[in-house]
């Protein structure tokens, strides 16, 4: 295509970012600096924040959940990189499969499993009850900080893994010579070579917990984080005070972004030239090792997807009203049916819409950042990529502040959540298409047009088709974070527009558990049949990675 | 008329001049090459040809045509690439068809041509295959058929051998040569290995830091070169530097000119002699090369042709070189080029 085409596209990227993240970014941060008139300039609600001990401790809890899923994801995910990469354990593209399933399940299911399994009612406490343990219930900061981990540990796994799969094995077997074997390898070597990808994987986990909006909200009870009560003080109608919904906003970005920078840090102190001379061995374990290390391995794994195999088989239980009766049967699909099949058909009508949108978008700008390097592009990517600190709670709140300024009649429809689904995974499919170019050889464009096709037919016949296998697996994943979505969502639906997640998360505060679970084994079902395709399409984890 | 005219081509990229002002005319049917050590503009030169690139000033005409606001696609040049360039996603049959069908070829039309143009370059029957499939030289071929089933008013090579073994080079740009004089496409090749411009071309032009510096036959550019920098860089050559009629100068002459003895040489006319001492002969079968200390005068390489035993110097002996008059070149010192001898 000619020039001028691209320089449009890279034109329509600024606009899209400016339009759909730098304005509402601006706005919420100038409602932070406002005063209850909503009229002056003032640092009312920073004094606020940071005077009155209820949000500031709030912004502790926030802390420590954040931290505490980020641990716990660690100390899940890395032994599982380790076991995995180093040794012969049985069907690890299971283990993989199934640990990216509990990565990409809709975020606050798990802790609504975990209210049916360890809740006040949870069938375990139950049986523990019985023989007459009292078991602790999931409710408050160590649930959230198990459903985090749970949740959150294939990240850290996965690019932990594909670190350790680039570690010459000479660095640990220099290290060996020098008389350095066991544990104080695995600390001394083998983890700090890793460290650039594990602290990847770390951050990743940090943000998407310290973002959640979620599982606080099902199961904090009393105990509140940032996210919900900025949700809390932006809807509610007894306390509503949106300028401090702003300013806890604010301090969600700041500290995401203080993250990505101590991360950035981290990595660049120890730059690990990797020359893949030697490919790590993977070694066979003998006896009772091997059992141990593929039981750990398969606990795990086994840990983090129970909950989805839980409220699977609660969606198929009897119910009566809110209660669930003995025996099986499809009461509860027959329900959701008759009673949210608008949410159903929202979620799947939201989902496509904003894919479709992010392919074709996403695509372009791909290009454009791979292969039109102008100091324009240079800027768009990071620009972008902006919309990774921003927790969705915060962009919700930022599209009502922007958009109800603006005379356009966007707020209450259902094109604003598409266009919040939109900008939120728009960058992972610029960044992907982007490195899939990369992998391309500019040249094959060159012999192209030297061979007479005009740069549109260039473009068609020949880049085009070598993306797609990429940019389809990209748009399934974004697909499936599209129509698991929460927190952007639950500020910015309407009756008209509730999307399945919003139906679930109701279900689950008033307590019909039995509709819950339906909604939500339709979602995992569709999160695992998306999952298989992209699957036949590339290598999952790089897509996931990515 | 010639059929490729550039007039002051100029191109830069920010601060480097990639092409200062380059001038060439290339007659038609010619096989003319671009050398030059990397850097030197040879493929900014030829990527201007095809217009990838669009010089800052100067004039590119094809047949009399100024090409210059012409783009690539409308250009009828036919390019092979240094890394083959060919679409993974297609078969060998469908790369090489690719420019028949942007051509409106009629496909029914466009089987036969392909299959005709593949039993050219030695791949008939393998249409099917994918590129993945083939071995590098077998892509380069098909990377050939591909720009030559187009027909083109020009064929364009980039340095097509480069990613290719030894002995393939030498196979391949035999098979085209032949190939190139068979059809008489007027082709412009770039490589940076003197050994292949000297074997295939009519005409080199040798390429420094955006200049041609000389245009001509290969025997021209290896045995008449106009300056300094073409005698390095075609060929080995051995610089002295020494005065001449009170005046600094510096002498070059080619390892193979140089005449090796252990004896003092006798009737020595206007040749000039050197006295060294042997560092180390090799001997690798048809010759033997010598490497000389001559003190103040340098390091001097030697070859002796199909050598006798008599000539397998021990190292440390002392010898005297000579260097027949008609086989030195001169050159100014300061300016690199050459002077009249």
């Amino acid at each position: 295509m000619n020039r001028n085409v691209w320089t449009v596209v890279t034109a329509l990227g600024f606009v899209l970012a400016a339009l759909l993240l730098i304005a509402p970014t601006l706005g919420v941060f100038q409602s932070s600096f406002l005063d209850a008139s909503g009229e002056r300039l003032s640092l009312t609600h920073y004094g606020e924040l940071f005077g009155n001990p209820f949000y500031r401790g709030a912004l502790l809890n926030s802390l420590i959940v954040a931290v505490g899923g980020t641990l716990g994801a660690c100390a899940l995910g890395v032994p599982l990189a380790l076991l995995t990469t180093r040794f012969a354990i049985p069907g690890k593209n299971v283990l993989k499969t199934l640990a990216v399933l509990s990565l990409l399940s809709p975020p606050f299911i798990g802790a609504y499993a975990w209210i049916l399994i360890l809740g006040n009612n949870g069938f375990l406490r139950h049986w523990l009850a019985a023989v007459g343990v009292d078991a602790p219930t999931v409710y408050g900061p160590l649930g959230i900080v198990l459903v985090f981990s749970l949740q959150f540990y294939p990240l850290v796994y996965l690019l932990t893994a594909s670190g350790l799969s680039t570690v010459d094995r000479s660095l640990e077997e220099a290290a060996e010579c020098f008389g350095a074997t066991g544990t104080t390898r695995l600390f001394k070597v083998t983890l700090p070579l890793v460290l650039p990808s594990l602290s990847a994987g770390a951050l990743m986990a940090f943000m998407l917990s310290l973002a959640n909006f979620g599982t606080p909200m099902i199961l904090g009870e009393t105990f509140r984080v940032l996210p919900t009560l900025a949700y809390t003080l932006f809807t509610s109608e007894v306390d509503e005070n949106p300028g401090l919904a702003a300013t806890l906003s604010i301090v969600l970005i700041l500290i995401s972004t203080g993250a990505i920078l101590i991360q950035r840090w981290l990595s660049s102190r120890r730059k690990v030239v990797a020359q893949l001379t030697r490919r790590p061995r993977v070694e066979r374990l003998e006896g009772w090792r091997h059992w141990a290390a593929t039981a750990s391995c398969y606990g795990i794994v086994g840990l983090s997807t129970f909950p989805l195999v839980v409220i699977a088989v609660y969606s198929f239980r009897k119910t009566s009203g809110p209660v669930f009766q003995p025996g099986f049967d499809l009461g509860s699909y027959r329900t959701v049916f008759h009673s949210v099949p608008r949410a159903i058909a929202n979620s799947v009508a939201f989902s496509f819409a904003a894919v479709s949108l992010i392919v074709i978008v996403g695509t372009l700008l791909g290009y454009v950042v791979a292969r039109r390097r102008t100091g324009a592009t240079r800027v768009l990517d990071p620009l972008l990529m902006t919309a990774y600190v921003i927790p969705g709670i915060v962009l919700g709140i930022g599209f009502v502040v922007t958009f109800s300024k603006l005379p356009l009649p966007l707020l209450g429809g259902g094109v604003i959540l598409v266009l919040a689904y939109f900008v939120r995974r728009l960058p992972y499919t610029v960044r992907s298409s982007a490195a899939i170019l990369e992998q391309v050889d500019p040249v094959i464009e060159e012999a192209a047009t030297s061979l007479g096709a005009t740069p549109a037919r260039a473009f068609g016949l020949v880049t085009l088709p070598l993306m797609v296998p990429g940019v389809v697996a990209g748009a399934i994943l974004s697909w499936v974070t599209a129509i698991n979505e929460i927190s952007a969502s639950i500020v910015l639906y309407e009756g008209h527009t509730v999307t399945m997640p919003i139906a679930i998360y109701h279900q689950v505060v008033d307590g019909t558990y039995g509709g819950a679970a339906a909604l939500s084994t339709l979602l995992i079902v569709a999160t695992g049949l998306a999952l298989f395709v992209v699957n036949l399409l590339v290598n999952v984890d790089e897509a996931v990675a990515s | 008329m010639a059929a490729i005219e550039l007039q002051s081509v100029l191109k830069r990229f920010g601060e480097v001049t990639a092409l200062a002002g380059v001038s060439l005319e290339i007659a038609s049917g010619e096989f003319f090459t671009l050398l030059g050590p990397s850097g030197c503009g040879k493929t900014t030169l030829l990527r201007t040809l095809i217009g990838f690139e669009t010089p800052n000033s100067g004039s590119v005409l094809v047949g009399g045509q100024r090409l210059n606001d012409v783009p690539t696609h409308r250009r009828n040049m036919g390019m092979v690439f240094q890394s083959y360039a060919l679409f993974p996603h297609m078969t060998v049959a469908e790369n090489v068809a690719f420019g028949l069908k942007n051509r409106g070829v009629a496909s029914g039309d466009c089987g036969p041509r392909v299959e005709r143009v593949l039993e050219t370059v030695h791949l008939g029957g393998f249409g099917g295959r994918t590129p993945d499939q083939l071995s590098g030289g077998q892509q380069q071929r098909v990377g050939l058929a591909r720009a030559m089933v187009i027909e083109p008013q020009v064929l364009l090579m980039d340095e097509p051998l480069s990613n290719l073994d030894a002995k393939l080079r030498v196979q391949l740009r035999e098979e085209i040569r032949g190939l190139q004089q068979a059809s008489g496409i007027t082709t412009v090749y770039v490589t940076h290995d003197q050994e292949e411009a000297l074997a295939v071309s009519d005409r080199i032009a040798v390429m420094n830091q955006g200049e041609v510096q000389q245009v001509g036959a290969p025997w021209e550019i290896y045995h008449a070169p106009v300056n300094a920098f073409v005698a390095g860089f075609v060929g080995r050559i051995n610089f002295v530097d020494g005065e001449h009629l009170g005046q600094p100068e510096r002498i070059a002459v080619r390892p193979e000119d140089l005449q090796v003895s252990t004896e003092a040489p006798t009737e020595l006319g206007d040749d000039l002699t050197l006295s060294g001492k042997v560092v180390s002969s090799t001997f690798t079968g048809p010759q033997v090369s010598y490497t000389v200390d001559c003190g103040a005068a340098g390091t001097l390489q030697a070859e002796r042709h199909r050598p006798g035993s008599e000539a397998l110097i021990a190292p440390g002996t002392s010898v005297q070189l000579r260097l027949p008059a008609d086989s030195v070149l001169r050159f100014d010192p300061q300016s690199g080029a050459r002077a009249s001898s």
